[in-house]
């Protein structure tokens, strides 16, 4: 097809080391001028960040993490010099792109093609790119929101950073793998990980499965067809899911008190009348460890079992009717027909949401920050005696004397890769995953 | 013929016992249910500071809470009030905007890295927003949001947070709408933007709704982050304002104000409980469709 050999393929990706110079060469002026603004636009913006830094140190500020003690701030270095990573890799991208598309279009133009024009490529991206597009401004916002700090918290938890190398009075400096170290061979922050990582794990499933057990429980009572009033009973049993969870967690935080609370003025001293062979009194509900261990099972119990119920109640009702006729006829008893149609369809199609209630709780913090801050306090120990392992994150970096950013961020690390190891095993099991994964 | 009729009252006893005892199990559900709710609404119209009652209802029962706080030149309350309503509002035009972008980009569309943006939006929804925590605070405070901004920082965590996992919650509905209908448009003539808004939006709007109802509880509901970024008083939410009412109970410090906290929390919860009861329909049918088909 091709008859004079030309090389315009090798010059216009030469000529496009220089921004913009490929596609002149390629007599896309528009082009070559657009790539060539937007560059330098790009440049001028984040040169003074990446390469001076305006409250760390730019793009070195990574490496060092500030060198006076007193002046520098070593966390606005390390999140600066992160931010400079990040500038220099969406430069370096545009201008990978423009040498990429200067280098196709030479090739195009030794093999004889037409080259395309602006008007072209502006119909390109809005056909083509329009996913892209349409993305843009939510991966935007993701980004910064989500990745960007995941991303800072990772490079924390290998500093050194905590009271002891506290800026702006002091430095912190990089210390490698040193606090995962530390982790599970410090006997007190061994103890205290294991202690917190058991009653996070007891309180993930038993929390998990009261609520799960119950939702079902309660969902395939009302949709019995002898049961009557069920508008009644979906509205009150919805209620707890209705008020907002901060607010309830704080009622119980009063309701559960020690001394006022309406569980040891009002609720026990009515059974205590009504069965008093039992010889009910009044529990410390918010000093001893079991009470308040139980206490948060129950009312997280209380909370979020009628999300679980409305959604059976949903996919009760798509159970097809002449499986259960079908049953009967082979005389099967309540409990069967429970047990091989009712249980196995609620599962299978609410399983992604009931692996969700899992990672959900097993860092819920709020329950357990806002009803007793992870106390009752433990003596000589690093944690609180509810504490699970987010809540204990946020204390030692926030409450206590330690101030153990780069420990906590560890911590954090690791908490995240179990949630995201069970988490990610569970999903891709699930055929939910595979069906949405064919699209 | 006798042994007949006495196996079946027999089975009508057994069938009696089992409809009364899923009616005891019921009712006792709904005591507990309701009874810590009476408790908090009968709490709200103590007058008095203290709490020890013995009874479910108080002796004597006053507005005065709810007067307090719209008229006490010490509360707070409606300045909270706006302050949540405006990150709420904002929160839930932006959410619903991008979330539906995004997922009729993955509903729709086969690109590059369609793949492997789905595993990282699955991998992101995973993770806690608490393990980001130091960092949104050292970030916000490098960018001067958190001392300038801490209103549109919070709106931007809220909106940049919530995007993976109700990108799925979308993408699941809107797979359910025929693609044939696209392609109809697109033979008339129809462009990629006339398309979403014309002809998938409208039939999306169930989803659309719950994503809205969502978006828009999502930073009444949040305590933690709010308490991290919000530094002057006048900006805080009514979460963290709320909490300032009943903070403190145990170590003495502040007195504890339980029963104008009860008050104030009536005063949010009861609109959005009534709404959560009216959408109860929209809500069941937007959870089974996305949330069940990831």
């Amino acid at each position: 097809m091709n008859h004079k050999k030309t090389n315009h393929k090798t010059i216009a990706t030469l000529l496009a080391l220089i921004p913009g110079f490929g596609h002149f060469y390629n007599k896309q002026y528009w082009q070559g001028g657009a790539i060539l603004t937007i560059l330098a636009a790009y440049v001028c913006l984040t040169m003074n960040t990446v390469v001076r830094g305006t409250q760390g140190g730019g793009i070195a500020g990574l490496f060092t993490l500030g060198t006076v003690p007193g002046q520098d701030h070593s966390l606005f270095f390390l999140v600066e010099g992160l931010l400079s990573l990040f500038l220099i890799a969406v430069g370096l991208g545009i201008y990978l792109f423009s040498i990429y598309d200067a280098r196709k279009n030479g090739r195009r133009r030794d093999e004889g093609e037409p080259l395309y024009s602006m008007r072209d490529q502006y119909k390109a991206v809005m056909n083509r790119g329009f996913p892209y597009l349409i993305m843009a401004p939510g991966l935007i916002a993701m980004t910064l929101a989500v990745v960007f700090p995941i991303i800072t918290t990772v490079m924390i938890s290998m500093t050194n950073y905590n009271i002891n190398h506290m800026p702006p009075k002091k430095l912190f400096s990089w210390v490698g793998l040193k606090n995962y170290a530390d982790m599970f061979t410090m006997d007190s922050w061994k103890n205290a990980l294991l202690y917190t990582l058991s009653w996070t794990l007891i309180w993930t499933v038993c929390a998990t499965l009261l609520t799960i057990v119950m939702g079902i429980l309660v969902a395939v009572t009302v949709n019995q067809k002898e049961i009557r009033f069920k508008r009644f009973w979906r509205t009150v049993i919805i209620l707890p899911w209705a008020v907002p969870a901060f607010i309830s967690i704080l009622m119980f935080a009063v309701f559960f008190n020690d001394s006022f609370g309406a569980m040891n003025q009002q609720v026990i001293p009515f059974f205590d009348k009504l069965l008093p062979f039992l010889n009910l009194h009044a529990l410390p509900w918010k000093t001893q460890v079991a009470y308040t261990r139980l206490a948060l099972i129950l009312i997280q119990g209380w909370l979020g079992f009628p999300y679980i119920f409305v959604m059976v109640t949903g996919v009760l009702q798509s159970i097809p009717g002449d499986l259960y006729e079908a049953a009967q006829m082979d005389g099967a008893s309540r409990v069967q027909q429970f047990r091989s149609i009712t249980l196995p369809w609620i599962l299978s199609a609410t399983a992604p949401v009931l692996i969700t209630q899992f990672t959900f709780n097993f860092s819920n913090f709020n329950i357990i920050y806002l009803f007793n801050s992870g106390g009752p306090v433990i003596a000589g120990q690093l944690t609180g005696g509810t504490d699970l392992l987010v809540s204990w994150v946020y204390k030692i970096t926030t409450e206590s004397v330690t101030r153990e950013f780069g420990m906590g961020a560890a911590i954090t690390v690791f908490v995240s890769l179990i949630v995201m190891a069970i988490a990610l095993t569970q999903y891709v099991r699930t055929d939910a995953f595979k069906g949405g994964n064919e699209q | 013929m006798n042994s007949k009729t006495r196996g079946s009252t027999a089975r009508k006893a057994k069938e009696g016992l089992r409809v009364t005892g899923m009616y005891v199990f019921l009712v006792v559900i709904c005591v507990v249910i309701i009874y810590p709710i009476l408790w908090i609404i009968f709490s709200s119209f103590n007058p008095s500071q203290s709490m020890f009652s013995s009874t479910l209802i108080p002796k004597e029962m006053s507005l005065s809470n709810y007067v307090w706080l719209f008229t006490s030149p010490d509360s707070d309350y409606l300045l909270w009030f706006c302050n949540s309503m405006k990150i709420s509002l904002t929160v839930m035009v932006l959410q619903v905007a991008l979330v539906s972008f995004t997922a009729y980009a993955y509903s729709r569309f086969s690109f590059r890295g369609k793949k492997f943006g789905l595993l990282i939006f699955m991998v992101l929804q995973i993770l806690p927003l608490t393990s980001a925590m130091i960092a949104f605070y050292a970030l916000g405070i490098l960018l001067g949001l958190v001392q300038n901004h801490a209103h549109a920082y919070l709106i931007a965590i809220y909106v940049g947070s919530a995007i993976p996992g109700n990108t799925y919650l979308v993408k699941g509905y809107l797979d359910n709408i025929p693609k044939e209908l696209d392609e109809a448009a697109y033979l008339d003539g129809a462009g990629n933007f006339t398309t979403f808004f014309l002809i998938v939006m409208p039939l999306a709007k169930p989803i659309l709704a719950v994503q809205a109802l969502w978006a828009f509880m999502t930073p009444l509901q949040d305590f933690v982050i709010a308490k991290l970024i919000i530094r002057e008083p006048e900006l805080n939410t009514l979460a963290v304002g709320l909490q300032s009412f009943v903070s403190g109970s145990m170590t003495g410090g502040t007195q504890m104000q339980f029963t104008k906290f009860a008050a104030g929390s009536l005063l949010i919860a009861l609109p959005i409980a009534l709404l959560y009861i009216f959408l109860q329909k929209y809500l069941i049918s937007g959870l089974t469709a996305g949330g069940t088909k990831g």
